[in-house]
């Protein structure tokens, strides 16, 4: 009889263990995230510290942005990993944080469609008082052009994952095509099969 | 004792429920092959139709079910064959993401357990589908044929990385199999260095083991996309891989001929089929047929006082395997342009797959035998001989094989490459039963893929541009 009463137990089990409850909740936006292997916030927010850290503090960078803030122009980073990641992403953060840190000015080149049509507009519609229009042709040229790729390492066997990101960011003097700076960070990740869980 | 067989009874009316219940599979007592060949039917043009979208809809509704996998990547081939793109892209996502949280899934599951401990009182359709190598494999391919259908070209590179990952992993798993080859070829006193410098770091040896597990129309497929982006070094590895796999192949000792001098190496392959520079590529994929499916064999087990159990085991009828058709592509003259060269064989991975999988099974089925006259024994002594009959009744319509696997695959894979003049061109491709015309923009220098895939004898044409 005992047999018929498992197979009660384990049919009940089935059901009961397909029909879960979900919770919502807040949490903090810079708190280690580890739920998967693949590329995530930490992951970004430390490639973006490290690079900005290594850029703003490099001694011939200090010293030329001591009495100006160059213009710079930022690249796609190109995407070599196994991962779908929205490199611009990255680099937008990096971009507000050179920017926050008062020694650099960039360009926008996402934005260039839109400032086109917008100066269009000025000039063309009517609307706008000529003499407060934005003229054409006196935007600043970018000096430098911010530039890298990111790539991956994965391997994995049967209870283990190893994961190994490198993300390298070059900065090259358009004019003189002189590379000025490069960084590079970084990251390792391992999972490890544990044996039950539910 | 009346409350025993209505116990009997309970645990009946729970299995059926649980089939019944959306939580379960839809496989356990219709055989999956029979709903396949439903999804294999609206393969037959790559127009828009309402029973497209029927079938589109009943398998969106399989999303959370627990063989959610399998239906989408039904999904997302059909999908993707009426170019849409972007839905067969979230149903392959969703596969993807499934399989790899089966990567760092922990040894034992409680949750799968529960469906095991359920397979084995009905059949091992209870248990999840969780998908094989090979089919792992293809989703990537396919997800990387979004991307470009899509235009989008880095996306694809991730995905032809991502294929390359999954290729190496299924070769590390594979190991001793590929060292037993290189024995094996050690004893029969097979030469290994009879291949000319081009051809250096060549395995064919570990070729012949590999095509068993190793898609090589997905290395094709990886080496034509780098090749076309430029990336000639991972191009060279790819070709190479493919023809480990296919080493009588003239196709791609060509194709590594011509890497090898767009390289700067010298060469003494005469053809190496390189475009002039007002010329563009044509590469062609072809997909031929549906992959063959598991049949089943029921096996009477007798027990110790006279009756029988009948346990079915899922097999491939390798008796009556599908013929494979080329196809020839000609232009507007009828001059011929080429003919396709099978380069895998989607039925020999499945095979594969399932020998893999016939020691676990075995275990099963043992464990489902003894379960299952265990309940007609106590169903008889609780209910007599109607309480026999019931539970052999039961026994004998809950036995059936698992036979669930994508079933939407094509049969073969095959390729061809041929370069046109710039400009409209009209190619006609045919086999031997059914033919397609095409008419193609062919830019100098540029890389055209064409993706023919021939199900239910008709020709669905996809053209991507790169």
């Amino acid at each position: 009889m005992k047999f018929m009463q498992f197979f009660v137990v384990v049919l009940a089990g089935l059901i009961l263990a397909s029909c879960s409850s979900q919770k919502i909740q807040y949490g903090d936006a810079t708190a280690v995230e580890t739920t998967t292997l693949g590329f995530g916030s930490t992951d970004l927010q430390s490639i973006a510290a490290k690079l900005v850290d290594d850029l703003i503090t490099f001694p011939p960078i200090v010293q030329m942005t001591s009495s100006r803030r160059p213009v710079v122009f930022v690249d796609k980073i190109k995407n070599k990993t196994t991962e779908h990641i929205d490199t611009e992403s990255i680099t937008d953060t990096i971009q507000t944080k050179l920017l926050q840190s008062g020694k650099f000015r960039f360009v926008d080149m996402t934005a260039v469609k839109a400032i086109q049509e917008q100066m269009q507009f000025q000039m063309d519609s009517g609307m706008v008082d000529p003499s407060k229009a934005a003229a054409f042709g006196k935007q600043t040229g970018a000096e430098f052009m911010l530039y890298g790729n990111m790539s991956s390492i994965v391997k994995r066997n049967s209870d283990a994952q190893d994961v190994y990101y490198k993300f390298t960011l070059k900065l090259v003097n358009l004019e003189s095509g002189i590379m000025e700076w490069a960084g590079e960070k970084e990251i390792r990740k391992t999972g490890e099969k544990s044996f039950m869980s539910l | 004792m009346e409350w025993r067989s209505y116990l009997v009874r309970g645990v009946l009316v729970l299995a059926l429920s649980a089939t019944l219940h959306g939580c379960a599979t839809s496989s356990l007592f219709n055989a999956y092959p029979n709903q396949a060949a439903s999804f294999q039917k609206v393969i037959s043009s790559n127009t828009p139709s309402p029973a497209v979208d029927s079938v589109l809809t009943s398998l969106n509704n399989e999303r959370e079910s627990a063989d959610a996998m399998l239906y989408m990547m039904e999904r997302g081939r059909i999908n993707q064959l009426n170019s849409r793109f972007d839905d067969s892209k979230s149903d392959f996502q969703l596969v993807i993401s499934e399989f790899d949280d089966q990567d760092l899934a922990s040894t034992v599951q409680l949750s799968n357990t529960a469906a095991q401990g359920s397979s084995i009182l009905v059949n091992d359709n209870a248990i999840p589908y969780k998908g094989a190598g090979y089919e792992r494999i293809f989703t990537h391919h396919h997800q990387a044929f979004n991307y470009l259908g899509e235009s989008d070209l880095e996306g694809a590179s991730v995905e032809f990385r991502k294929v390359a990952l999954e290729q190496r992993v299924l070769l590390e798993k594979h190991e001793q199999e590929v060292r037993d080859a290189y024995q094996e070829a050690e004893e029969n006193r097979v030469d290994l260095n009879t291949l000319s410098d081009e051809f250096s770091g060549l395995d064919t040896v570990a070729g012949s083991v590999k095509s068993s597990f190793q898609n090589a129309y997905t290395f094709y497929a990886s080496a034509a996309f780098w090749e076309a982006t430029g990336e000639l070094n991972s191009a060279l590895v790819d070709y190479k891989k493919a023809f480990e796999i296919n080493s009588a192949s003239e196709l791609l000792m060509q194709d590594i001929a011509r890497i090898s001098y767009k390289q700067g190496s010298k060469t003494e392959y005469p053809d190496l089929n390189l475009p002039t520079e007002d010329q563009g590529v044509v590469v062609v994929f072809f997909e031929d047929g549906f992959v063959p499916a598991k049949t089943e064999i029921k096996i009477p087990i007798p027990t110790f006082d006279g009756g029988f159990i009948s346990l079915a085991f899922p097999y491939y009828d390798i008796d009556h395997w599908p013929v494979s058709q080329p196809l020839t592509a000609m232009d507007h003259k009828l001059n011929k342009l080429g003919v396709s060269e099978t380069v895998v064989d989607v039925g020999a991975l499945a095979v594969k797959d399932l020998k893999e999988q016939v020691p676990a099974l075995m275990v099963r089925q043992s464990l489902r035998g003894y379960a299952k006259y265990e309940f007609q024994k106590q169903a008889e002594k609780q209910g007599g001989w109607a309480g026999q009959l019931a539970a052999s009744v039961y026994n004998i319509a809950s036995e059936s094989a698992d036979r669930r696997s994508w079933l939407t695959l094509p049969h073969t894979g095959q390729v061809m490459r041929f370069n046109l003049d710039e400009g409209p061109a009209d190619i006609s491709f045919a086999t031997a039963f059914t033919k397609t015309n095409t008419r193609l923009d062919i830019k100098a220098g540029r890389t055209t893929f064409i993706r023919i895939v021939n199900a239910n004898n008709s020709l669905i044409t996809q053209v991507y541009e790169l």
